[in-house]
C-alpha cells in the first residue's frame, strides 16, 4: 500500500536531480556536492552534450577535450567549464595543472594579511637572466571573497541608495559596493627547470592572485599591474612582490592592451558594419592596435619578453598557468586555500572580511551610520512626500 | 489506496474552488451605501459648491482634467497637482546644525539630498505670508551633479503643496460657469534688478502671480494652480504660473453634466 507512492518519491527526486544537474550544471550544486564530485561531474562529457541540447546551464559545448569548454564569444575568450589557460591562451584542463583545485572560496578567512604599498615611480625589478617569465590576465573569474575593501566615494554611493530606497519604501536596504569585494584568480606555476618571475595583470576590480606551486618550483619575484588594489595568496614571505594599480599605470602612460579574440563583437562590426558604426570600428582598430604595440613594447622593455604572446588568462576563466602542462609522470601544482592562507595586500580606507567585524565597523554598518548622522539622527526625516 | 486518491481529489477540488470563489467575491464591486458617499464628498470639499459639483468645463465646453478641477477646487487640503516648483542654488553650511562641519568632498552630495527639505522649508515661509492658508514640503532633492565643492554650494529642486486662504466670496454655481485658465510668465523684464536670494524670487513671483490675477481680464475667484521659479545667484529669474478663474457660461452655451462618474476623486 506505502511502498507505491515512496517508490514514486524516489524516482521523483532522482528525476529531480538529473534536470537541475543538466539545467543548472554541476556548478549549481556547489556547497551541497564534495568538489571532486563536482570535479568529475564537469568532466562527464555526456551532460555537456544534454546541456548544449537545452541550451542552458554551463552553455558547454559537446566534445571531450578543453579546447571544446574555450569559447570564442562576442565577449571575448570564456572558459565554459574546468579549463586553465597555459601561455598563448591554450585551454587545459584544471585537473591536468592543480591537484585539489577549488571554487569553494566564499567563506575562506585567511590566518595573516600584511598590507603592502604600491611602489612609487614607473620603474620595476627586471628578471634576472635565466628566469622564466610567467605573464598571467585576469578579468572576470567569479571568485569573489570574504575579503572586502573601499573608500569614502564607495561609502557615499552606498549612502544615496540606502536614501534611495529608504523613501521608495520606507525601509531602507544596504546593498554591497559594486566591486567592494577581492576576487580570488588561481595561478598554477608547474616551471621547475627555472626560476619563475610572475607578471600577474588584473583587468577589473580588486584581485588577489592566489599562487599553486608545483612541488620544486620557485618563484623569484612577482609584480601585480592593473585593477585597483591586488594582493597576492600562498605565497613565501621573503619573495618581493611589486605592485602598480591601473590609477599608477596611466600615471607612467601606460595601459595593458591585448588584441581582441576573433569572434569578439567588434569585429563582426568591423566586417558587417555599415555606414557610421563601420568607420568608426575602423578608426578604433588603429587605436587599439597602437595601444597593442605600446603595451608590448613596454612588456619586452620591462620583462624581456612581449605581453602578447605568453599571455595566459582567458576573458572569463579562474586558473592560468606557468610553465608546461604537466606530463602523466610529472607532478601537478598542489592547491593551497585562501583557508588560513597568508596574503599581503594593498587595501583601499576601509577593510574588512565579511562576517568577521563588528556591526559598525561592516560596510553596512557604516552606511546606515552616515545615513543616520546625515538624517539629524532620525532615519525617519528620510521620507518625503505629504499625504493627499 | 482508492480511497486515498478520491480523498486527495476532493481536498485538491475544495481548496481549487475555494480559491476560485473568494478571487471572485473580493472581484465584486464594494456596495457602498449612498448616504455615506455623500458624506464622504462633504468631508472632502470645503464649500458647498465643491460638494455638489466636482467637474468643471472649459470655455469652449470640455471637460476640464481633474487635476486641474482639484487645484483649483479642492482647496480643504493639498493637492499633488497644486504645487510651487523651484530650482534654486543654496549654500550646503546653510544645512547644518549646530555645532556640525561638513563632511568630506564625497558625502556633500548625499549630505544635501537627505537635508534638501531643510532648503525648503524657508520657501514655505514667503508663499504663507503671500496667499497661502498652508504650506509643506512634498519633495526636495539635491540636482545631481550640482554640488561645487569649493564654493560649498548645490542645486537643489523643491516642490511646495499648498492651499489657498479662502476670500469672503463663496463659490458660486459651479454648472453655471466655466474655468478659464491662463499660463503667465512672471520673469522679471531684462535689466531688471536681480533678486537676492531664492526667498526674494519666490517674494517677486508670488506677488507677480497676485498681481496677474487682479488684471483686467480675469475673471471671479481667481486662484494660482501651479508656480515654478527657477533662481541662481546673479541671474536673471525665470518663473512662470498657471492661474485659474471662473466665468460664467457664454451665451447659449448649456451645460449637460457627465453621463459617468468624474474618475480620480
Amino acid at each position: 500500500m506505502i511502498r507505491g507512492p515512496i517508490s514514486i518519491l524516489i524516482v521523483g527526486a532522482l528525476s529531480l536531480f538529473m534536470v537541475m544537474l543538466v539545467s543548472l550544471g554541476p556548478r549549481g550544486f556547489e556547497g551541497i556536492l564534495p568538489e571532486p564530485v563536482i570535479a568529475l561531474l564537469e568532466r562527464q562529457t555526456f551532460l555537456q552534450q544534454i546541456g548544449g541540447a537545452f541550451g542552458a546551464g554551463n552553455d558547454t559545448s559537446p566534445g571531450g577535450t578543453p579546447a571544446d569548454l574555450l569559447d570564442d564569444g562576442k565577449d571575448g575568450l570564456v572558459a565554459r567549464g574546468p579549463i586553465a589557460a597555459l601561455a598563448g591562451n591554450r585551454p587545459v584542463f584544471i585537473t591536468d595543472v592543480i591537484d585539489g583545485h577549488m571554487t569553494r572560496v566564499s567563506t575562506d578567512i585567511p590566518a595573516e594579511i600584511m598590507t603592502i604599498r604600491p611602489i612609487t615611480g614607473c620603474k620595476l625589478t627586471p628578471p634576472l637572466d635565466g628566469t622564466a617569465v610567467g605573464h598571467v590576465t585576469a578579468s572576470d573569474s567569479g571568485l569573489e571573497l570574504a575579503l572586502r575593501t573601499y573608500n569614502d566615494r564607495t561609502l557615499a554611493a552606498a549612502v544615496q541608495g540606502f536614501v534611495n530606497s529608504y523613501r521608495a519604501s520606507g525601509s531602507g536596504q544596504v546593498t554591497d559596493g559594486e566591486g567592494i569585494a577581492y576576487q580570488a584568480y588561481d595561478v598554477a606555476v608547474t616551471e621547475t627547470a627555472r626560476p619563475v618571475y610572475l607578471v600577474l595583470v588584473n583587468l577589473r576590480g580588486n584581485r588577489i592572485w592566489n599562487i599553486h606551486l608545483a612541488p620544486g618550483a620557485r618563484v623569484e619575484r612577482v609584480v601585480l599591474l592593473g585593477g585597483d588594489q591586488a594582493g597576492v595568496a600562498n605565497l613565501d614571505p621573503v619573495i618581493p612582490v611589486e605592485v602598480i594599480p591601473a590609477a599608477g599605470l596611466a600615471d607612467c602612460g601606460l595601459n595593458p592592451a591585448y588584441a581582441l579574440n576573433p569572434g569578439h563583437r567588434f569585429f563582426e562590426v568591423l566586417r558587417d558594419g555599415t555606414g557610421t558604426a563601420k568607420a568608426e570600428a575602423e578608426a578604433k582598430l588603429v587605436l587599439m592596435e597602437d595601444a597593442i604595440a605600446a603595451w608590448n613594447t613596454w612588456f619586452r622593455d620591462s620583462f624581456g619578453v612581449l605581453a602578447d604572446d605568453t599571455r595566459a588568462g582567458f576573458d572569463r576563466g579562474m586558473v592560468s598557468v606557468v610553465g608546461p602542462l604537466p606530463g602523466e609522470a610529472d607532478p601537478r601544482a598542489v592547491y593551497a586555500p585562501i583557508e588560513g592562507a597568508r596574503i599581503r595586500m594593498t587595501q583601499d580606507k576601509y577593510f574588512e572580511i565579511r562576517g568577521q567585524s563588528a556591526k559598525a565597523d561592516s560596510f553596512a554598518g557604516r552606511v546606515e551610520a552616515i545615513a543616520t548622522s546625515f538624517a539629524f539622527g532620525d532615519l525617519t526625516y528620510l521620507r518625503q512626500g505629504v499625504p493627499f | 489506496m482508492l480511497r486515498l486518491l478520491i480523498g486527495t481529489g476532493a481536498i485538491l477540488m475544495a481548496v481549487g474552488f475555494g480559491a476560485a470563489g473568494w478571487q471572485y467575491w473580493q472581484s465584486l464591486p464594494k456596495a457602498v451605501p449612498v448616504a455615506a458617499d455623500e458624506a464622504a464628498g462633504a468631508d472632502n470639499s470645503g464649500s458647498k459648491a465643491a460638494t455638489r459639483q466636482r467637474w468643471l468645463i472649459s470655455p469652449s465646453g470640455g471637460l476640464i482634467p481633474q487635476e486641474d478641477v482639484r487645484a483649483y477646487l479642492a482647496q480643504d487640503g493639498f493637492v499633488a497637482s497644486r504645487t510651487v516648483r523651484m530650482t534654486m542654488q543654496a549654500t550646503l553650511s546653510d544645512l547644518l546644525a549646530e555645532g556640525e562641519k561638513l563632511p568630506e568632498a564625497e558625502y556633500l552630495q548625499v549630505l544635501a539630498d537627505i537635508r534638501a527639505p531643510r532648503v525648503g522649508e524657508g520657501l514655505c515661509a514667503v508663499v504663507l505670508q503671500s496667499f497661502a492658508a498652508d504650506c509643506a514640503v512634498n519633495a526636495a532633492r539635491v540636482v545631481e551633479g550640482s554640488v561645487d565643492p569649493a564654493a560649498g554650494t548645490a542645486q537643489f529642486r523643491v516642490e511646495l503643496v499648498y492651499r489657498v486662504a479662502e476670500g469672503e466670496e463663496e463659490l458660486p454655481d459651479l454648472a453655471a460657469h466655466v474655468l478659464r485658465r491662463d499660463a503667465v510668465d512672471l520673469s522679471p523684464e531684462p535689466g531688471a534688478e536681480v533678486a537676492s536670494s531664492a526667498e526674494a524670487a519666490l517674494a517677486d513671483a508670488l506677488a507677480a502671480t497676485t498681481a496677474a490675477c487682479a488684471a483686467e481680464g480675469v475673471g471671479r475667484l481667481c486662484r494660482p494652480m501651479r508656480l515654478t521659479v527657477d533662481w541662481l545667484p546673479g541671474q536673471s529669474v525665470t518663473s512662470r504660473a498657471e492661474i485659474g478663474w471662473l466665468d460664467p457660461l457664454p451665451q447659449g452655451m448649456f451645460v449637460a453634466p457627465p453621463l459617468t462618474s468624474v474618475s480620480g476623486d
